[in-house]
């Protein structure tokens, strides 16, 4: 706890986006904020709360869009009808996000914002074609919510930028999940993380597949090899176990050989296996 | 900063450092000791309070962000001298042994209560996975937690 | 067994409702504000001398009130229970990173930490000898003057290689276990205060105040009555908190600044600067004859001690005098170090060595099971102890050998398991069940040593009674136990007895909270006490009733004829009749069980009683994500005597929450394990049905027959954990935990990623 940190709770975007300067944090749901403060690890010295901006808060369907505010709560995510019934993955990444403490404090910005590889918002915002609207000293614009993360735990957002919210398009295909494996069933970090989209066409093969593998390498991100293979396939064991593989082979050539592989090689491989699983027979 | 808040239904204010977590804050200038520090990083519920109604960790939220707004703790779970039915049913069903979870548990539980009253034993497994006890293993904590709900119910 | 009016049934904590409602009862809520606040800064590397300290820029600070370091400490500055290797503040040199080199005492917390940042030390580092192999090396550097194995304990019995040679299936196989955070709830917290006696006064949360004491008042050079330890509620302990922690530095402040002062660990320094449960290789090998009754053990017990001793003698004694199980081996050849290296002490920690001991025997009885196609649970039932049975110490056990109820117990379960729960199909298709059983035996107390507890009961000349016990209730109960007891004596509620304990000022020495001690024989120094209490009021009132004592009963509060209830004296009337003629009003209850120490072979009386248990584990195991469900756990405990039912029901549940998180997800990884960001417990998903199973056995010399269950709860957990995932998967783990990698491992050495018949 440093006396010196100066607090600041605008109420407009404009008015935080000017209080962004380089000696500035953000803070909303304070979930990571307030541990890099308690460990040293914050150096500012302002913090802008961003809990009094209304717009971040909004949560609604748009045309044929769901926009999600920066300042979602997770546990809004979770139990919300609009998210459940429209954006499935994300719902169940919410589901499995922290425990319910954290999740009624945690934002969905805040999430994207601390760019962690284990981040569980981000394989559904991928998967759901998410764009974010970032506003910074020089206005407003649109980004892939892809491109939001450089690196592990670094955030292609600049100092002054403030993500606003997100634009996400719904998929009714026939598949639609996230599944994550932690140590333990809840307030767990992702080991594994993956959010799945497939449909089968009226020939019944597989159909505008989307694999998004979270928690194993710098960023998360989509695997496009492994779904161009599945893509035309009809589905079965064996053709999972090779989309298995392929997915495996992709990630390494992301990552290179490292030790947590031993593990996460074939439990990425084993995930996605399980949740192709309802391609063939339901369960 | 000065923080002006309503503190178990009573207008409360006290002076908070800038960055100060909402944890020390109520300990150490509010008085409320009920909220413990038990791991200081969200990992364990022992801080568990309730603002505007939810649940939280009081030490992943800024003391500033309480201003304005509506805290309960477990200082204020008894009502006119009467313990809260939570607080019956835990002590009834041994869901206290060393203590030091229990008040995060009390308020988290209470939360939920508050927003679903009749919930089902895997819901309120759900909502407690974010308090920590190494001493129950939970069991008797999820009965008292439904026996409150039941005996809530009923006195309505 | 006769049913008792207030033993068995369920009464509520005398303190449970302070917790209910929050009130400020722990040591971090009672410290005054006026208190400084202490930091101690540690060493942060593993094994160096210590050339010099320079503490001139952090006294300049503003709001520094006093820096230490071990020349400030006047007495003997080594701490340790069973042998004293431990400094307070470093002297010389430190051998470990938790090693405390001073000690900053100021204002606020923010101050005290940026004086232990400005302290300068000029260090030399040594090498560190970080596992055993390094520690055993011959030419490795001597943590202490006196070399790297603490400890070694042998047992011998019969003639081994003998055995081995007739036996029709021999095994023999390594295991390693974890080292553990013990993760009690409240982090170490303590203050200190000078009393009205002038002493040393400690409020402070701990597991043996008067072990405490007796140590705090050897650093500081002062009389014992120098010093006074009160425990404050104590948030869970696990056998970590009977180490010394924040006592000794709150000391040495306190008594240079007659100031009060508070330490007050966050959950990092606790994680840091605490015992451990120690991590121990096991090379274990068996021999059954045909008809899988087992023949010999041969078994050696490598155990990382880390840089102190603490509790490490009698954690790899006990594990190897547990190495057998509850069966009878006729010829053993055990042997069990305690091993010196520049880790953060390891300690007590709920089981002392049996549940490592535990899990290599019990997968040790499921491997001669397989190959000779016997069932676990027959295997189990052929060699479990009987009475008569000679243990591998020597010791025949004839009394309250529960073994055989409890298997018997879970045996229509796990048949029923086997029949039905095991054929259907799991809801989540890559998954597999398996069924597996754990059993257990456990001595109750210290380990062939001397084990005395003592209590008194005092009558008031109002008719109140107030009992006396050193006995630290760290959440497990004790004091309600205790309560349960007299009040079953003395014929009345036991809300109506006043109970102290745990103040060094007040009480007397109880022991230690360890080893499941306190029920047994606190409980019996209880009933003692109050007894004596009793046959006094008893013979009194034969005096004034004139009625025969067989005659009269005790009964809230009076004692009273049986026949006619009119002729009846209160307490009241008896207490001042009684100190009209000058009997005392104060009665003191002593137990020491019967044990006797151990001779060069391990041979001896190690325990005067052991309780039993057998536990069955359901998993569900994912055979391509590595994750592992325990869905139940049907847990069956010999207690000897149930004093509080519902207590006992929360000492098993609690047992098998950490004896799940033993089996599948707890490692304390040093130097990476750093908060409970890393250190995962389980929640209240993870958590399988547990269904408790209370047998009684009674032990003769028991309080009413009871034993002890704070330990026993969580041993037999993980090997049936293990035995069951071995069941689901087809392969064996042999390192705990079996976490998402090692199950892993084993899935995949089985073929599953290869197999389809998982999903057919």
């Amino acid at each position: 706890m440093r006396e010196h940190i100066e607090y600041f709770r605008p109420t407009t975007v404009d008015e935080a986006v000017a209080a962004l300067t380089d000696e500035a944090g953000i803070i909303a749901g304070g979930t990571d904020m307030m541990i890099d403060l308690r460990s040293g690890s914050f150096k500012g010295s302002r913090l802008v709360d961003v809990t009094g901006i209304e717009e971040l808060r909004v949560l609604k369907e748009e045309g044929d869009t769901v926009i999600v505010g920066a300042g979602v709560k997770i546990e809004e995510l979770r139990s919300n009808e609009l998210v459940r019934t429209k954006l499935p993955a994300l719902a169940q990444a919410a589901n499995k996000f922290a425990g319910l403490q954290v999740r009624n404090q945690a934002t969905i910005g805040g999430n994207v914002g601390h760019a962690a590889p284990c981040g569980d918002t981000h394989p559904p915002l991928i998967l759901y074609d998410g764009v974010a609207e970032v506003a910074g000293p020089g206005g407003r614009e649109m980004r892939p919510v892809a491109e939001l993360f450089s690196g592990p735990n670094r955030s292609a957002l600049k100092a002054g930028e403030l993500l606003v919210r997100f634009i996400l398009k719904p998929d009714t295909a026939a598949l639609v999940d996230f599944q994550k494996i932690g140590r333990r069933k809840d307030l767990a970090i992702s080991r594994v993380s993956l959010a799945v989209l497939a449909d089968k066409n009226d020939k019944g093969l597989i159909s505008r597949a989307k694999v998004v593998l979270g928690a194993c390498m710098p960023t998360t991100r989509r695997m496009p090899r492994t779904e161009e293979f599945l893509n035309g396939q009809a589905p079965s064991l064996a053709v999972f176990r090779e989309a298995a593989g392929l997915m495996a082979a992709e990630m390494i050539e992301v990552t290179g050989r490292r030790p947590s592989l031993a593990y996460k090689e074939p439990a990425i491989q084993g995930l996605l296996m399980r949740m192709l699983l309802p391609l063939i027979r339901r369960f | 900063m000065k923080i002006t808040f309503t503190l178990n239904g009573q207008t409360a204010s006290g002076e908070a450092a800038p960055a100060q977590s909402a944890v020390r804050f109520l300990r150490d200038v509010m008085g409320q000791k009920s909220v413990k520090e038990g791991c200081g990083i969200g990992e364990c519920g022992a801080c568990t309070v309730i603002v505007d109604g939810k649940a939280v960790n009081s030490c992943l939220m800024p003391a500033a962000q309480l201003e304005g707004r509506v805290v309960e703790t477990t200082e204020g779970l008894e009502k006119d001298g009467q313990p809260h039915p939570l607080q019956t049913a835990f002590v009834k069903h041994n869901a206290i042994q060393c203590g030091y979870c229990s008040p995060g548990f009390l308020m988290n539980a209470k939360a939920l209560l508050d927003h679903n009253p009749a919930p089902e034993r895997d819901e309120v497994e759900k909502a407690l996975a974010g308090n920590i006890c190494r001493c129950t293993g939970y069991q008797q904590i999820v009965d008292a937690v439904l026996d409150a709900s039941e005996v809530m119910r009923k006195g309505e | 067994m006769e049913p008792l009016k207030y033993i068995g049934h369920d009464h509520v904590h005398p303190r449970v409702w302070e917790k209910a409602k929050g009130e400020p009862v722990f040591a971090a809520d009672m410290a005054p504000d006026n208190c400084l606040v202490l930091k101690a800064l540690r060493a942060g590397r593993h094994h160096a001398e210590i050339v010099s300290i320079d503490v001139s820029e952090a006294e300049k600070i503003e709001g520094v009130a006093g820096i230490f370091t071990s020349a400030d400490i006047p007495g003997r500055n080594l701490m340790g229970i069973i042998n004293k290797d431990h400094p307070v503040l470093a002297v010389g040199k430190i051998r470990s990173a938790a090693d405390a080199v001073a000690l900053v005492a100021a204002e606020t917390e923010e101050i005290a930490q940026k004086a232990v940042d400005a302290i300068k030390i000029e260090w030399n580092d040594l090498p560190a000898l970080m596992t055993i192999e390094e520690a055993l090396a011959p030419d490795a550097a001597k943590i202490h003057e006196k070399g790297n194995v603490l400890f070694n304990r042998v047992i011998r019995r019969g003639d081994v290689d003998a055995a081995f040679a007739n036996a029709a299936h021999v095994v023999e196989k390594e295991y390693d276990t974890p080292c553990i955070e013990h993760c009690y709830m409240e982090p170490d917290a303590g203050y200190g205060f000078i009393d009205d006696d002038g002493a040393l006064a400690i409020v402070v949360c701990t597991q043996n105040p008067h072990y405490d004491r007796g140590d705090v008042a050897a650093l500081m050079d002062l009389p014992e009555e120098k010093v006074r330890i009160i425990q404050a509620v104590t948030g869970g302990g696990f056998g970590s908190k009977l180490d010394i922690s924040v006592q000794g530095l709150i000391a040495v402040a306190l008594y240079h600044l007659k100031r009060p002062v508070a330490y007050r660990y966050t959950r990092e320094e606790a994680f840091l600067a605490t015992g451990k449960r120690h991590p121990i290789k096991i090379i274990m090998k068996t021999g059954v004859d045909k008809d899988g009754k087992l023949l010999a053990m041969h078994a050696r017990f490598l155990a990382n001690g880390g840089a102190y001793g603490s509790y490490g003698i009698a954690v790899v004694t006990r594990a190897a005098v547990h190495a057998t199980g509850p069966y009878e081996i006729p010829n053993v050849d055990i042997e069990a170090l305690e091993i010196y290296t520049n880790h953060t002490f390891r300690g007590a920690m709920r089981g002392f060595g049996t549940p490592q001991a535990a899990f290599a025997s019990e997968c040790q009885l499921d491997l001669h099971a397989e190959a000779l196609g016997i069932d676990p649970m027959e295997i189990r039932l052929r060699n479990a102890l009987k009475p008569g049975a000679v243990i591998c110490t020597g010791q025949r056990l004839d009394e309250s050998l529960g073994i055989i109820p409890c298997l018997e117990e879970v045996k229509p379960h796990y048949e029923k398991a086997l029949a039905e729960w095991l054929k259907e199909p799991p809801a989540i298709p890559t998954r597999r069940r398996g069924v597996g059983l754990g059993a257990m035996w456990y001595g109750i107390g210290n380990t062939a040593a001397q084990n005395p507890s003592t209590a008194q009961i005092e009558l008031g000349l109002d008719g109140s009674l107030t009992l006396f016990t050193g006995c630290a209730d760290i959440g497990q109960g004790s004091t309600l136990i205790f309560g349960q007891l007299a009040a079953e004596v003395l014929g009345l509620e036991p809300g109506r007895i006043k109970i102290v304990s745990a103040d060094t000022k007040y009480t007397t020495n109880a022991g230690a909270t360890s080893a499941s001690r306190q029920t047994y024989i606190s409980g019996n120094a209880v009933v003692r006490a109050v007894s004596e209490l009793a046959d006094m009021l008893l013979t009194r009132a034969v005096d004034r009733l004139k009625v025969a004592k067989e005659d009269l009963e005790l009964i809230d509060g009076t004692v009273r004829s049986k026949k006619d209830h009119s002729k009846c004296l209160t307490f009241e009337q008896l207490a001042k009749n009684l100190h009209h003629i000058g009997l005392p009003l104060k009665w003191q209850g002593y137990f020491d069980p019967d044990s006797t120490p151990l001779d060069e072979n391990g041979q001896g009386r190690p325990y005067g009683a052991y309780a039993y248990a057998c536990q069955m584990a359901q998993v569900e195991v994912d055979v391509l994500t590595g994750e592992v469900e325990v869905i139940r756990v049907v847990a069956a405990h010999d207690v000897g005597r149930a004093i509080s039912p519902i207590n006992l029901v929360g000492q098993i549940c609690g047992g098998v929450a950490m004896g799940v998180g033993y089996a599948i997800v707890e490692e304390f990884d040093p130097g990476k394990t750093e908060s409970l960001k890393d250190y995962h417990l389980v929640t209240a998903t993870d958590m399988p049905e547990v269904l408790p199973i209370i047998v009684e056995c009674p032990e003769p010399s028991g309080p009413f027959g009871a034993k002890g269950i704070g330990e026993p709860a969580l041993v037999p957990t993980a090997p049936a954990v293990i035995n069951a995932i071995y069941m689901a998967l087809g392969a064996r783990i042999y390192s705990l935990p079996a976490n998402l990698e090692r199950v892993m491992e084993a899935s995949r050495e089985a073929g599953w990623f290869e197999r389809d018949d998982w999903f057919e």
